[in-house]
């Protein structure tokens, strides 16, 4: 099964300075796949996917994946943007980024570029920010543009790390429709606390904290680790 | 008046004046980089670093701009292997190169028989002594960069912006982000002869900050900075005339009162968040 998988974690392992972040994390991602990763604060979620995602260097174990990186489409929503929202950038501006993969070096955007960017701005109500500046953006604002530029590139992985953080309601109900109109190839990883009815539907699930296990889907609702359950 | 229109006959002004114009490219798209992707003190080690470059290269008797263009490309290269993870040993390493680079060419400099007036030229710069060199390197420079820009533009704000978002779409970070400090490096060099090394990074911060002021897109910023560098090294050009004061640091200050008066003006509006 591991051959076929998209990306692959082996004997994964994550240490930052002294401390062990993950260890002996084995996890399979196939094409399609819809994986909930549940988890404490600091259980080391995020570090999982950014090393997944080749953004963090596995101090132990490796990654596999399926294609050259140039051949991956790849989408990502972090749940702390790394840049400095002072950049000089328009929201279009920025969610074109995502569609720097289809352009290509040396190349311009295309028409299809444009209309694509057009489409997800449209799609997730955007519309009227396209030409704000990424410091007018309140905080829900700013996340949903980092989806709208996650899924513009029309990605084989979309990794939402903690993406309803900020979002109002209807927003959120915005993106679990949106994500759940995805191709069918798509194979979505989300990092969450929010996991309520009516939100993401996962294939399967697992608990990370430090190791990683397996958790019974039909019983996630009632994990201590979502918000509204167990002793919070 | 009869004073300015006395400079016009002189033919190493109008040469200070195409060196300034030239040098404004520089700052203009270079600084708005240096700016926006926090690369200051980088450019601050480069800087210092290559007089290292230069005094190895005085002593030499080679061309001394050849040794700075060396040694600022390796330092900023070298710098450019020492992100992300090794951001602290990249600020330590910046601290060492911009004492380390000074401390060699000040001992080249001693052991270069003789006085060594353009050296110490590079150090404060004097935009009126700028050679055909200087003007060649500067266009070079210039040609270089508007080059690297039309190819690789939106790489190179993509990695300026979002490193980790460029990764994920293909984009060769390191690859470009050593394009970047070598554009830095080689714009650095350009510069010395206009206001010298411990002035350079003055002339390309402070026209992209006064940018950032008056205007809100990249483009925009980068064209008013490159006006506003033009203004600068032609007013302190001028200024520095009439007052008989050094050009460099006339330039500096210049941009210096440019910076604060920017700053008196009222932030731009920002647009009330449709959501909450």
């Amino acid at each position: 099964m591991v051959e076929a998988a998209l990306v692959a974690a082996r004997g994964l392992g994550f240490r930052y300075g002294g401390d062990v972040v993950l260890a002996g994390i084995d996890l399979a991602v196939q094409p399609g796949d819809r994986l909930a990763i549940l988890g404490p604060n600091g259980g080391g979620k995020s570090t999982l996917v950014r090393l997944l995602l080749g953004l963090l260097r596995p101090t132990s174990g490796r990654v596999v994946w399926s294609r050259s990186p140039r051949g991956r489409r790849l989408g990502y929503v972090p749940q702390f943007p790394a840049f400095d929202r002072g950049f000089p950038l328009k929201v279009a501006e920025m969610v074109l980024q995502g569609r720097l993969r289809e352009r290509g070096p040396l190349r311009r955007f295309r028409a299809e570029d444009l209309a694509a960017v057009d489409a997800i701005l449209a799609d997730l109500d955007l519309e009227p920010l396209r030409d704000a500046f990424l410091t007018e953006l309140s905080g829900g604002e700013l996340k949903r543009a980092l989806i709208a530029r996650a899924l513009v590139g029309e990605p084989e992985l979309l990794v939402l790390d903690e993406p309803t953080a900020s979002l109002d309601e209807a927003s959120r109900r915005k993106l679990w429709a949106r994500v759940a109109a995805l191709p069918a190839a798509c194979a979505v990883l989300l990092v969450t606390h929010d996991l309520g009815p009516g939100t993401f539907a996962p294939g399967r699930a697992v608990l990370v904290d430090r190791t990683l296990e397996p958790l019974s889907v039909p019983d996630l609702h009632q994990h201590p680790l979502l918000c509204g359950h167990g002793h919070g | 008046m009869d004073s300015i229109a006395g400079m016009w006959e002189l033919g190493f002004f109008r040469d200070a004046l195409l060196a300034g114009a030239l040098a404004s490219v520089l700052c203009g798209v270079v600084g708005t980089f240096v700016v926006l992707k926090r690369l200051v003190s980088i450019s601050g080690g480069v800087a210092h670093a290559a007089f290292g470059g230069l005094g190895a290269a005085y002593w030499a008797g080679w061309e001394p701009r050849l040794g700075a263009v060396a040694v600022a490309v390796a330092s900023a290269v070298g710098l450019g292997f020492l992100d992300g993870d090794r951001a602290r040993r990249q600020d330590a390493a910046i601290g060492v190169l911009w004492a380390v680079g000074m401390a060699i060419g000040l001992v080249f400099l001693h052991l270069t028989p003789g006085y060594a007036p353009n050296l110490l030229g590079f150090l404060f710069g004097n935009i009126l002594l700028v050679s055909a060199a200087d003007l060649w390197l500067a266009g070079i420079a210039d040609l270089a960069v508007i080059l690297l820009l039309a190819l690789f533009g939106r790489e190179l704000v993509a990695v300026a912006f979002d490193e980790e978002c460029a990764r994920l779409q293909g984009v060769p970070v390191r690859l470009f982000s050593i394009l970047l400090l070598a554009l830095v490096a080689l714009s650095v060099v350009a510069l010395l002869q206009l206001v010298g090394i411990v002035l350079v990074i003055a002339l390309l911060t402070i026209p992209p900050l006064v940018a950032q002021r008056l205007v809100r897109s990249l483009r925009a910023t980068v064209l008013v900075s490159i006006a506003i560098c033009l203004a600068l090294t032609s007013g302190g050009l001028v200024l520095s005339y009439l007052l008989d004061w050094p050009s460099g640091p006339t330039m500096v200050l210049l941009g210096a009162l440019a910076l604060g008066a920017a700053q008196l003006r009222r932030p731009r509006a920002v647009r009330t968040a449709l959501a909450g």
